[in-house]
């Protein structure tokens, strides 16, 4: 069992705080991921898990035991790194073998796991080679094979396919998933990717500042995210936000008035809307939004369509069928009432009543 | 086309004018070494006969094969010493952050800037103090507080350089600070560690200031000093031919040791391009 559980847990460098009191629990054989903009101090949490930073205050347990104060070997995690980080001057084998060299484990139960271990990877042909001879995908598995190889509690990943080229991201994070599925080993995994991050992970973590905005499954985040900080993070196009002022369930501002289920709430808000809820008014349906088409880029199997509202607000919506409405021209817009999202003043969710 | 002969050509005696500056001291060693009696004051260019008496001379009349030895003992240690010392201090120097980190390596090099002359008195004092006085291993101290600013400014360099990622890598897979220097970084400065091991090699090898005042006896004496005091027969008959097979027999095992390892010294030079 090797669930990971943090306490409190803050770093500060100097007067700066990177991580702020952060509480968080990862149950055993979970894959999760830290996502956040860059400077958020995902990297630096999942370091300071590793033991590779110092834990300024607060706690880290890991499998139950109090890790705070281990160094990194005796944690009982491994990590892949995103430039690799393989030993130049040995060989594939050797670079597996390292760990449990320095073990001083037996030779042949060195070799019988290294061997295993390159045949679940397929990277079994090889092993004699040299880490410069092979390309980025391969460096990446063997990185991936010296991490597996130690048996290790927790798997820690930081941005492991950041250097790989599109089309051998996707393969190899279809990869990792399957290899998690197969070992089902507590993994933390930092990304800057949401697609990554959404198609991973088992619960997913925003970090924003050194805080966590939300923990929860992908889908969780991405259809009911709590803070508007998540909501503008995560999907592509961003969601849409309209300033609004909300009055007896109705959200009005300059560019239209919509109806929302929101009984109790008064006052100014934010009004989200992700770009596949919002649709051009066709026939007799009147539209809520008004505005102007400013641009509309063609990805083939979708077109977004670019709006200004009439507010000022840039929009963006999907359109998949007919035909588009032609820059410059004023276009109605309608939204899939029951998926809106509604943030208050402080940028949090109002919950539907 | 015949522009670009015209720079080719150019160029080839450019290079050959350059060679032959370099080369032609050693050359007209290497003659002179091989003439005998007043035919070394005759100028001649070419080799005229091949006479290796001035050879055997040179290592009968004086234990000119001890002093060989002599050197190459006191060289090697001091590449030993200055290299242990020098990559333990570069892992300090750079990869460890520590306050007053850039003070000491600027007061490392400042050493280095004394010149000898200037702390010759102070340290024969050091010398005899520790009763190392006419002692080859009083020369390796000497030497070592001469080599090492350079190794380790070298080393820290290219220690420095080195991706940090590589070191939390080996860190994970619980290696010890000095696993990770020897199995780790120690590797990956090969390079480095020959091209500083070559410099302070010839630094130690050359050396005569130190070696002339810090030695009394003919047994004790580094190659250097020896040569300076080969002595002919009276007190005005200088014994060229002696002293030029002296000069050529200190040169070869420089020019052996820097063409074993041309490829690796090479190598050192672009060293910092690649990338782990």
């Amino acid at each position: 069992m090797a669930e990971v559980k943090l306490e409190g847990v803050t770093k500060s460098f100097g007067r700066t705080k990177v991580i702020e009191g952060l509480d968080l629990e990862i149950a055993d054989g979970e894959l999760v991921v830290f996502v956040g903009p860059s400077g958020c101090g995902k990297s630096t949490l999942l370091r300071m898990i590793a033991g590779l930073e110092d834990t300024t205050a607060g706690e880290i347990y890991i499998g139950g035991r109090r890790v705070t104060d281990e160094a990194p070997a005796r944690r009982g995690v491994s990590m892949v790194f995103q430039s690799y980080a393989l030993y130049p001057h040995m060989k594939v084998y050797k670079n597996i073998a390292f760990g449990l060299t320095l073990a001083k484990t037996a030779k042949e139960t060195i070799d019988e796991r290294v061997r295993r271990i390159a045949r679940l990877l397929q990277i079994a042909d090889l092993l004699d080679r040299y880490p410069r001879e092979l390309s980025g995908g391969q460096r990446q598995r063997v990185a991936i094979a010296r991490a597996i190889v130690r048996e290790p509690k927790v798997f820690l990943f930081d941005e492991p396919l950041s250097n790989l080229d599109a089309a051998l991201r996707a393969q190899t994070r279809l990869e990792i998933a399957r290899l998690h599925r197969d070992l089902k080993a507590t993994s933390i995994y930092v990304t800057h990717d949401q697609v990554e991050a959404m198609t991973l992970a088992d619960r997913m973590v925003v970090l924003n500042r050194g805080k966590v905005e939300q923990v929860g499954p992908p889908g969780e985040l991405y259809h009911r995210p709590q803070t508007l900080f998540v909501a503008g993070f995560l999907g592509s196009p961003r969601m849409n936000f309209l300033k609004v002022d909300v009055a007896d369930a109705v959200a009005t501002s300059a560019a239209g008035a919509v109806p929302v289920d929101v009984k109790t709430f008064t006052g100014p808000a934010t009004l989200g809307i992700r770009p596949e809820d919002l649709h051009l008014a066709q026939g007799g349906t009147s539209p809520t939004i008004r505005g102007e088409a400013t641009l509309v880029e063609d990805l083939g199997e979708t077109r977004i369509v670019h709006v200004q509202a009439a507010d000022g607000t840039d929009l963006a919506f999907h359109h998949r069928e007919g035909e588009p409405p032609r820059p410059g021209t004023t276009v109605g817009l309608v939204v899939t009432s029951n998926r809106l999202h509604l943030f208050d003043a402080d940028g949090l969710r109002v919950p539907n009543t | 086309m015949i522009r670009r002969h015209l720079r080719r050509s150019a160029f080839f005696v450019l290079v050959a004018g350059l060679f032959a500056w370099l080369v032609f001291p050693l050359y007209y060693a290497f003659v002179t070494s091989l003439r005998s009696g007043s035919a070394i004051f005759r100028v001649s260019w070419l080799p005229d006969g091949a006479d290796f008496s001035n050879y055997v001379r040179v290592f009968t009349e004086q234990p000119f094969g001890r002093n060989l030895l002599n050197s190459f003992l006191v060289a090697t240690a001091v590449v030993a010493i200055s290299l242990l010392l020098g990559v333990t201090a570069a892992f300090a120097l750079g990869r460890v952050k520590f306050r007053g980190r850039g003070t000491l390596l600027v007061s490392i090099l400042a050493v280095s800037m004394f010149p000898q002359v200037a702390v010759l008195s102070g340290l024969f004092e050091v010398i005899r103090t520790l009763r190392l006085y006419d002692n080859l291993i009083g020369l390796v101290l000497a030497y070592t507080l001469f080599t090492l600013p350079f190794t380790v400014w070298v080393l820290t360099t290219f220690m420095r350089d080195l991706p940090q990622e590589i070191e939390e890598a080996a860190i994970l897979d619980g290696a010890t600070p000095w696993q990770l220097v020897t199995r780790v970084f120690l590797p990956l400065l090969g390079p480095a560690l020959v091209t500083t091991g070559l410099l302070a090699f010839i630094v130690a090898w050359n050396e005569f200031l130190f070696a002339l005042t810090f030695t009394l006896s003919d047994r004790q004496r580094t190659v250097p000093v020896a040569i300076a005091l080969i002595s002919g027969g009276s007190q005005h008959e200088l014994p060229w031919g002696n002293i030029m097979a002296a000069c050529v027999v200190v040169t070869v095992p420089l020019i052996v040791l820097v063409l074993i390892f041309q490829r690796r010294l090479v190598a050192g030079l672009t060293a910092g391009a690649v990338k782990g």
